[in-house]
């Protein structure tokens, strides 16, 4: 409630300078944006939650109708120190690791263009893996309730620490954006991943490229990141305490200590007067291949563009890939194999959704989506009890409903 | 058998009346279409450039370019939003809904900000005052110290 009050007070006095206080020549340079959703979802499977990102919680198990898994206020102040240097702060109110919707400082760093073709920056970015990944979270530029789980929750930080650049090339099929850098981030986990406390995921030499096609309505985009991740939880490192006894080779493959992770993605939108198509796939690889298992995940939308309404439909997957480490101690080896299938994500979806444009800043989104967990995985659940159908899941229904606005 | 007046008054009235629904429909069919004024981007008169295409002029006000032949351009935005609306309409095929869904995915992942939104009359003192400033306007606003680079064809203009 303190901080709250803080960010409430520090967001009051952003709009009292910016609208009385300051000259016409720094009025001009800095603006101050927001951006927010207010939504509710409902989930049909009682043993099970569906949750977002880190959140702890989420509808089904916990809560009939959550309000809190898509809601989320931010806010942005710009400067723009000369026309080719722009500082950037971010922060976000929204329900974090620990359950509490705290702020949190999403972005803080300056832009410099070099020329028209060449820019670097510098601090904390959006991570910029996937298609809408930097701006996922003003949810209002999206098509979708939220960012499609199957592909999106492969790599669920949003945020880095980075320095990187963008040179940008135009040609005759359109323009090019190269966009390289490196970077760390520190993500934590929900409590209920086995373990008491918020540990945190540690990312480090993050390094990231992607490649742009811009081109009228339609945009390519392909991406690579690796990184070294760290987790470390007391539950964890009892277990491996205990499994170094029979085969410390065991122990040091499952061990999460810098283990390498790469991502690779490809995707494509295409956002005319009419017609609305956007299509990733991606897939994440990992020297620990057990509890950071490999998946790969993608989607394809389609939405019609009628006036104010925006109908679509949206397919995706996700899947595991059986790949994992071998245990010399047969009952290590059972260990690991049981492992390997509670950390399965193989599931399906498919969503119906509509947008209503009530505003040019207002957007009223409904969206049905119908989930298949595939038999003997947990699909997107975090958390289930013991009444949950491991084998034979069934089909879940998540109903959302939303207002996404900026300003 | 004669002619009952009250019935004949009635056919009467309805030939008026169709006979006034026809000349009003020819008059409106020959009349001029009442044209919606062209919007034209305008420099200031001593400006190096001479012309600018709808693709460059839709790519400078959406920030994708900040040059034309070499010269370096500042776009301003219309508080007016009718103005607006019709003038993304004309060069981008953007409603203001996706040009505001366009800027906002920009400025929330911190890539830049969309141009500033100017009023009509404060578009004359940036003109005067800003040498690189670009504009657009309503034709019958354009003034002498004004140079068209581009305009829009006039009464083609989408209504909303």
């Amino acid at each position: 409630m303190k901080h709250f009050r803080r960010y409430l007070i520090v967001l009051s006095a952003l709009y009292v300078s910016e609208a009385y206080a300051l000259p016409q020549a720094v009025y001009d340079s800095v603006s101050l944006s927001a951006f927010g959703t207010l939504g509710g979802a409902w989930f049909s499977n009682e043993h099970a939650n569906y949750q977002q990102g880190s959140q702890p919680v989420g509808p089904g198990l916990t809560h009939d109708i959550d309000l809190g898994m898509d809601s989320r206020l931010g806010a942005q102040l710009n400067v723009a120190v000369t026309p080719s240097t722009l500082i950037t702060a971010q922060t976000v109110v929204e329900r974090l690791a620990d359950n509490q919707f705290m702020p949190r400082l999403t972005q803080a760093n300056l832009r410099q263009e070099i020329t028209d073709d060449l820019a670097f920056r510098i601090g904390r970015i959006q991570s910029p893996l996937f298609l809408a990944s930097d701006y996922r979270l003003a949810n209002f530029s999206n098509p979708w309730a939220r960012t499609p789980g199957v592909l999106y929750n492969i790599y669920p930080i949003t945020h880095l620490d980075s320095g990187e650049f963008t040179y940008r090339l135009d040609s005759d099929i359109g323009r090019f954006s190269l966009n390289a850098g490196y970077g760390w981030v520190s993500y934590p986990f929900p409590a209920n991943f086995g373990t008491a406390g918020t540990p945190a995921l540690e990312l480090n030499d993050v390094i990231y490229a992607n490649l742009k096609l811009d081109n009228g309505p339609w945009r390519f985009k392909l991406s690579w990141l690796h990184t070294r991740a760290s987790l470390h939880f007391p539950d964890l490192d009892e277990d491996l305490g205990v499994i170094r006894l029979f085969d410390p080779v065991a122990a040091d493959a499952l061990g999460l200590d810098r283990r390498g992770i790469g991502l690779y993605t490809v995707g494509f939108s295409y956002d005319g007067k009419d017609w609305l198509v956007m299509s990733e796939w991606g897939m994440a690889r990992s020297d620990q291949a057990i509890i950071l298992n490999d998946s790969h995940g993608g989607y394809l939308t389609v939405g019609y563009h009628l006036d104010r309404w925006t109908p679509q439909i949206t397919v995706g997957y996700q899947a595991t890939t059986d790949r994992r480490i071998h245990a010399t101690h047969p009952l290590i080896d059972q260990v690991v194999a049981d492992t390997h299938q509670g950390q399965r994500t193989d599931y399906r979806t498919l969503a119906l959704g509509l947008n209503y444009a009530a505003t040019d800043s207002v957007m009223i989104r409904g969206q049905v989506d119908l989930i298949e967990p595939m038999g003997n995985s947990l699909g997107p659940y975090l958390k289930t009890d013991s009444h949950y159908q491991f084998n034979d899941p069934g089909i879940d229904t998540l109903i959302s409903l939303s207002v996404d606005f900026v300003y | 058998m004669g002619i009952d007046m009250n019935s004949e008054s009635i056919l009467i009235g309805r030939r008026f009346f169709q006979q006034a629904w026809l000349i009003l429909g020819l008059i409106l069919a020959l009349s001029p279409v009442a044209a919606e004024p062209a919007i034209v981007v305008v420099v200031r008169q001593d400006s190096p450039l001479l012309q600018l295409s709808r693709d460059e002029v839709a790519a400078l006000f959406l920030g994708k370019i900040r040059h034309s032949n070499d010269i370096p351009l500042m776009p301003f935005d219309s508080k007016d939003n009718d103005l607006r609306d019709r003038f993304y309409q004309e060069v981008a095929e953007m409603s203001g809904m996706r040009v505001k869904a366009y800027w906002s995915r920009i400025v929330f992942s911190g890539q830049g900000r969309p141009p500033q939104e100017i009023s009509t009359s404060e578009a004359h003192a940036k003109l005067t005052n800003e040498a690189d400033a670009l504009i657009y306007l309503p034709e019958d606003q354009v003034t002498p110290n004004m140079k068209i680079v581009f305009s829009t064809p006039k009464g083609m203009l989408p209504k909303h």
